[in-house]
């Protein structure tokens, strides 16, 4: 009987051989729990975000909207100047340009149903809060409106919204057009697709009839951006934002 | 005689050691795999929830045409059909809900200004208030010119305002606030079709037949993120548009 002692050595190799292979291993278990993390986060903020955002387009009414007037402050003050570009003119005069919302009985809405959404239950018309995921991670939240312009002459300037129509061919101008006994066009009259092309027209949303808002301007969209941001137990910020557009629908 | 017994567990832990080990680097490897692709999975959810929002925003913008511009697209639809848009449709009442040459020619004759259609006896023949295979070649060149700015990057310096790209100047506030401003974001209209032509020819006399269409507007938006992701997605959207 020979195996004393070897035994002893298989184990003592065998044992370095798990150790080194579980080194490794424990490195992937700790990347993989951060990355869960993040993942988990990103689903809950992408869940809400598209839950906020698809409230806003359907349910909040354009009149609702306004650009803030006055700068948050408090927890949710704008504090990240590095993240945001020199603004432009675009912003209309609000550096801020954070939505505010308010009642319109009339449409049957009322900004705290949005808000809460947003986990605003601070009593004001910000829309912005903060919500908790069954994690107990804070996700701050930010919506942001960018009123596009709308002429109020008949100019169409290169930061205002037009549409584009080809007017309707005159063919009632015709003699003889306005038959009460025919449900087709004579012989002799000229048919409106034979009629000279007329060129494509824009219209300036002043020229079809939309109506200046209580500060005198006419608006009839926002560029929306909607912001999501938290902090991962690695301690490193994440924030998603989506960007799109509200219109005055109704 | 002394009988030899040849060991045969000898050498056996190592070897029961490096599977076991083996055994761990392919755990390990799916664990990394199956992490890199959930982190994956989350970026193509972005990119299609950005696609999404794209899209509602060419939604709105076709709205909002559609709101303003109904008489408009309402007069393009009816030349697209061979229709007369003057032509007043609420005079048409049938008891069984079908039109015929005769309840057309008698909405005619009592009511209206006529003719119902804009082309002549024998061209085409329509079946009720319309004409299958209407083909004249100019007929959509109206619908064409509504649907032409319903994108994203206007033409000749106009709209510029909706543009979503990252050069626009209108957008340096916006994609200033970005963590991950995309690489290119548009939308345009694919289609508009007229979905209900048949709506009125369903109506009673209880429900008189109005100047009116439905439509179904197609919207589709393109993303492609930072990183390289890439995604399309295609909104339908539903409208009732009036004359008046």
């Amino acid at each position: 009987m020979k195996r004393l002692g070897v035994t002893l050595l298989e184990i003592m190799t065998a044992v370095l051989i798990l150790a080194m292979a579980f080194l490794p291993l424990i490195g992937v278990i700790g990347t993989s729990t951060k990355d869960s993390d993040v993942a988990n986060s990103q689903v809950f903020a992408q869940t809400s975000a598209r839950n906020i955002l698809d409230t806003f387009l359907d349910d909040v009414p354009f009149k609702a909207i306004s650009v803030a007037s006055t700068p948050d402050s408090g927890d949710f003050a704008y504090t990240e100047p590095d993240e945001v570009k020199a603004l432009t003119s675009v912003d209309y005069g609000n550096l801020m340009s954070m939505a505010e919302l308010s009642d319109v009985p009339e449409k049957d809405f009322y900004r705290v149903s949005f808000l809460s959404l947003m986990g605003n239950n601070a009593g004001d018309g910000l829309a912005r809060g903060e919500l908790v995921d069954e994690r107990g991670l804070v996700y701050k939240t930010r919506l942001f409106v960018f009123p596009i312009a709308a002429s109020t002459d008949s100019s169409v300037a290169a930061d205002e919204i037009t549409f584009a129509y080809m007017p309707r061919p005159e063919y009632e101008r015709q003699p003889d057009w306005y038959v009460t006994d025919k449900t087709h066009m004579k012989d002799t009259v000229t048919s409106p697709y034979a009629m000279p092309a007329e060129s494509i027209k824009n219209n300036n949303a002043f020229a079809v009839g939309a109506e200046p808002n209580a500060s005198g301007k006419i608006c009839v969209m926002y560029k929306v951006l909607f912001q999501i941001y938290w902090i991962n137990r690695d301690g490193i910020r994440r924030s998603l934002e989506l960007f799109t557009m509200k219109a005055d629908l109704k | 005689m002394k009988k030899i017994v040849k060991n045969t567990k000898l050498g056996m832990a190592i070897p029961l050691v490096l599977i076991l080990a083996a055994t761990l680097g392919l755990l390990a490897t799916y664990t990394i795999k199956s992490t890199q692709n959930h982190n994956k999975s989350n970026l193509t959810s972005y990119a299609q929830l950005q696609a999404h929002f794209i899209a509602r925003a060419g939604t709105e913008h076709a709205l909002l045409k559609t709101r303003y511009m109904h008489r408009e697209l309402y007069d393009a639809i009816c030349l697209s059909q061979g229709r007369n848009p003057l032509f007043d449709y609420s005079a048409v009442k049938t008891e069984a809900g079908v039109v015929t040459q005769a309840t057309l020619e008698a909405a005619v004759s009592k009511y209206n200004p006529g003719p119902v259609f804009l082309y002549k006896v024998g061209d085409f023949t329509n079946t009720g208030l319309l004409t299958s295979g209407f083909n004249d070649p100019n007929k959509d060149k109206w619908l064409e010119a509504f649907m032409s700015d319903i994108k994203s990057e206007g033409d000749a310096g106009l709209n510029g305002v909706l543009s979503f790209n990252k050069d626009n100047s209108f957008n340096d506030s916006i994609l200033g606030r970005m963590s991950e401003p995309f690489e290119v974001a548009s939308y345009t209209i694919k289609s508009l079709e007229i979905a209900a032509q048949t709506v009125a020819e369903s109506e009673t006399v209880a429900t008189a037949i109005e100047n009116s269409a439905v439509v179904e507007l197609t919207i589709n938006a393109n993303v492609k993120t930072s990183r390289g992701t890439s995604w399309d997605y295609d909104i339908k959207k539903t409208v009732r548009i009036n004359r008046q």
